[in-house]
């Protein structure tokens, strides 16, 4: 039923930015603005012989005289990456949802299929595709799952947006599935579909340089800066940063330029939060799942197999589901490993609780400042977007020295990556009150405040829901990053020196094991959103 | 050609016919280098970024040595903060040889890689602990109490060097860390583990003063950037590893008398993108060419390893807990037999 929710606001939160559009680049400007102003600020705070941060200008400085010779090369390495990672996981994710709209039994498989990739750890796989392909194919590859999960939903959903009538007037000038297709249902998906690969930009740009870090090319963005802070110029590795932030914008703004071109009729400024909403806005559909995940399972296992013989991943290195099964039930060393490793994983599990709490929070609190501050919300809205696509790698240093390098880094770390989709989707699900509410309250002289307490809030619980499903991996994802780059313990650290001591067999179980309870986890979620909207009086079950 | 005899004259016969003698012994050669254009690619792996640090390989490209030997082209394949270990790379056949450290190829035999340490570059082992100035760190026990920033990938070494050392892990407050040093620089940690050949350049540069001890000074007998082949290619292509291991010292040697050009390989050519620093990469390579010549390499040859090298190795391996003998971590067979062979690369 949140989907309902979604697009109906969709179309709510369309006109009210439709209005504001004129003002809105200015106040874009002004949030940027006061970004540049904080980051001066810290710079101040932070000088000394260290010189944690820079100050933009001479980072600024440092970016002309480093030029294109420097940035040239690695601009065009990374670019090379994302966009080829770009088009596999958007051109399988949409040949995906093409096949649904056609066999449409597949669905909940397909579904289920990409919930399971959405669940995988990036920071985890890394290591395997960097062990298995050459070259730039494992950053390839991390771009592409980077984007997969995000365009197939959107597509899905898009495709199932054609409204009723519209689809039984094309039905009754003979019209056969085929044709449904083409008519109706690619037009009504396509405001969807564009808003999903808008965003697929900064994520693709972001896997290909997580992938960068983790494995072994000559040139990129990642591998100069790796460089860059080993020589301690820290000019420069914020300049990286930035040109980093300036591409992912660029992706997403050319992305959002062509869909204008191809789709006058769209409104503006939409589709950032559509396609966030999107994302999380099917998945109770729980009755009977259980089968479909269990068939999905199945095939995951093969796929897992097909793998390891189809990339000839020697056994020393790659390890078989059956190998993983041995290391954790049947060598004799088998308890032990599993104490081992749970102990572990209990570890990353509280830092991905700390991280899901503290970034829903966040996020929470934020996009109720924004309900009541129109003006806060136009400035500062279009940062989230940019600073995503800022590696928290890049970030991590500056995060453990204010932070140090305990819980409260864990749940900073582990935070941001949890709060910048719950902030998109929350502030959707409160802007979800219908009009005719918001006017009510206005015409008796009802404050902001009244609004939101009566109105937005009570309506925003399917958002919220929806904010922490998705919240789930990412929580886990920001606690083995946190646990990899600051604390040095848990599941995260575990599987680095797996790969330096060669515990493969240790590695997939690691993986095998944090996939599966990020998944287990993210059904539960699903399950108590089911619950609690169904008592809450929203519609429960799928449309 | 009426007067083709009375040009010929007995001195310019016995040159001609010498020359042509010269010729037919050449022919084998010749058609020996026509067999040997159908060279083998060669792929090495690094294993860090590409900078200065393996300016032998930069050499044995640059200057041919490798083509001499048979390889071309060549492919250099980078290693990075977390990128996996040399002897994956090997397993899995991305690589014909590649730089490691003897306990990381010691514990990928260990759980069943067959792969072996056929030379060492550095002799002594680089790793370092790096402190400021005016807060040092001169001899492990001074460690104790004090914040250590330690990388994920050196998190063996690390171990392995308190157990040699006697001191209890528990009282040194360890501290995950990635390669760049500005904890070090702004005091959030005493010491940090390093390569002696990269953060405390990268920090003297910047004006910082630092103190350091290395490991090889206490009780740290690994070598370091040993060659690591696979089993199966020192069994069928033993004569091609030799030539291998003769471009590698050919390029070494250069490196030792031409620290500048070893710099100026790595910054111009192989880390180009990398946008590193001339002046600290010249200083980098002539602080590893003071590792790699010892009082051993000057007798038998730099990358080789005597019997007493390898049980220094072999006593630091014991301490770590693996489990191996030296026969089946090192093969110096045929570097010993590359300078039987041609003893004038002593020189």
């Amino acid at each position: 039923m949140s989907d309902a929710a979604v697009r109906r606001s969709d179309g709510g939160w369309r006109a009210g930015q439709g209005a504001l559009l004129a003002g809105r680049y200015g106040r874009s400007f002004a949030g940027f603005a006061i970004l540049i102003g904080v980051w001066w600020l810290a710079a101040w705070a932070s000088s000394g012989p260290a010189g944690m941060v820079p100050y933009p200008g001479a980072v600024l400085m440092r970016l002309v005289a480093d030029g294109w010779s420097f940035y040239g090369p690695n601009i065009g390495a990374t670019l090379y990456e994302a966009i080829l990672g770009y088009a596999w996981g958007n051109g399988l994710a949409l040949a995906l949802a093409a096949l649904v709209l056609v066999v449409p039994p597949l669905r909940r498989l397909v579904m289920q299929l990409a919930v399971i990739s959405y669940c995988l750890p990036l920071i985890a796989i890394g290591p395997i595709l960097t062990i298995v392909f050459s070259g730039q194919t494992p950053m390839v590859a991390l771009a592409a799952l980077s984007c997969f999960f995000t365009t197939l939903v959107g597509a899905l959903n898009g495709l199932d947006a054609a409204d009723a009538a519209s689809i039984d007037l094309v039905r009754v000038y003979g019209a056969r599935r085929g044709g449904q297709l083409r008519y109706v249902r690619l037009f009504a998906a396509m405001p969807s579909i564009f808003a999903a690969l808008g965003l697929a930009a900064p994520a693709a740009l972001l896997g290909a340089i997580i992938g960068e870090w983790l494995g072994s090319v000559q040139q990129g963005l990642g591998v100069a800066m790796v460089v860059s802070m080993q020589q301690m110029l820290a000019e420069r590795t914020w300049g990286i940063a930035v040109v980093c932030g300036v591409l992912a914008g660029a992706g997403y703004a050319i992305v959002h330029l062509v869909a204008g071109w191809l789709m006058p009729w769209r409104g503006e400024g939409a589709s950032l939060a559509v396609a966030e909403a999107v994302v999380g806005s099917r998945g109770r559909a729980l009755a009977g799942t259980l089968a479909v995940t269990l068939v999905s399972l199945v095939v995951v296992v093969f796929a897992w197999w097909a793998f390891l013989r189809i990339f000839d991943v020697k056994p020393l290195v790659g390890k078989s589901p059956l190998d993983v099964f041995r290391y954790l039930f049947i060598v004799p060393a088998a308890p032990a490993n599993r104490a081992s490793m749970l102990a572990d994983f209990a570890v990353t599990l509280g830092h991905a609780g700390l991280g899901f709490v503290a970034g829903l929070a966040a996020a929470l609190l934020v996009s109720i400042g924004f309900v009541l501050s129109r003006l806060a919300e136009q400035t500062l809205m279009p940062l989230p977007l940019v600073l995503r696509s800022v590696p928290l790698v890049a970030m991590t240093p500056l995060i453990v020295l204010v932070f140090g390098r305990s819980t409260a880094a864990v749940a900073v770390i582990s935070g941001i990556v949890v709060f910048f989709p719950s902030l998109v989707n929350i502030g959707l699900g409160l802007r979800s009150g219908s009009k005719l509410s918001a006017d009510l309250i206005r015409a008796y002289g009802g404050s902001r405040l009244a609004f939101l307490r009566k109105v937005a809030v009570p309506n925003a619980l399917p958002a919220l829901f929806v904010a922490a499903r998705i919240s789930v991996p990412g929580a886990l994802i920001g606690a083995l990053l946190a646990e990899w780059l600051a604390t040095g313990n848990g599941i995260g650290y575990r599987m680095q020196y797996d790969v330096t001591a060669f515990k493969a067999a240790d590695l997939w179980a690691s993986v095998a094991l944090v996939t599966l309870v990020s998944l287990a986890l993210y059904f539960a979620v699903g399950l108590i959103e089911a619950v609690v909207l169904t008592r809450a009086g929203f519609r429960g079950g799928r449309r | 050609m009426t007067h083709f005899g009375g040009f010929i004259n007995r001195r310019s016969f016995l040159k001609r016919s010498g020359q042509a003698a010269g010729l037919l012994a050449a022919a084998p050669l010749l058609r020996g280098r026509a067999a040997a254009a159908e060279t083998t690619p060669l792929s090495v792996r690094l294993s860090w970024v590409s900078n200065a640090e393996f300016a032998g390989e930069y050499f044995a490209d640059q200057r041919g040595y490798y083509k001499e030997a048979g390889f071309d082209p060549v492919t250099i394949i980078p290693g990075g903060p977390s990128a996996p270990p040399t002897e994956i790379d090997l397993v899995q056949g991305k690589c014909y040889y590649g730089m490691s450290l003897p306990d990381l190829t010691a514990a990928a035999i260990s759980e069943g890689a067959e792969i072996k340490t056929i030379a060492a570059q550095f002799q002594k082992n680089p790793f370092c602990i790096v402190s400021l100035a005016k807060n040092p760190i001169l001899e492990p026990k001074d460690m104790i109490g004090k914040k250590i920033g330690v990388q994920a990938v050196n998190e063996t070494t690390w171990a392995v060097f308190l157990k040699l050392n006697g001191l209890d892990p528990a009282s040194i407050n360890k501290v995950p860390v990635q390669f760049d040093p500005t904890p070090l620089a702004a005091g959030e940690v005493d010491g940090w583990m390093s390569f002696v050949t990269n953060e405390p350049i990268a920090l003297g540069l910047k004006g910082i003063e630092t103190k350091h001890f290395l490991f090889a000074d206490h009780n740290f007998g690994l070598v370091a950037e040993t060659v690591v082949v696979r089993q199966e290619t020192i069994d069928k292509e033993r004569d091609k590893l030799k030539a291998l291991l003769k471009a590698e010292i050919k390029g070494w040697k250069d490196s030792l008398k031409e620290p500048e050009t070893a710099a100026k390989f790595a910054v111009e050519i192989y880390g180009k993108s990398l946008g590193l620093n001339l002046e600290e990469q010249i200083l980098e390579v002539k602080a590893q060419n003071e590792l790699i010549v010892t009082e051993e390499t000057k007798k038998n040859g730099i990358l080789t390893l005597s019997p007493e090298a390898i049980e220094r190795n072999m006593k630091v391996l014991a301490v770590s807990g693996i489990d191996i003998k030296p026969e089946q971590l090192f093969d110096m067979s045929l570097i010993d037999e590359v300078y039987a062979e041609d003893p004038s690369l002593k020189a």
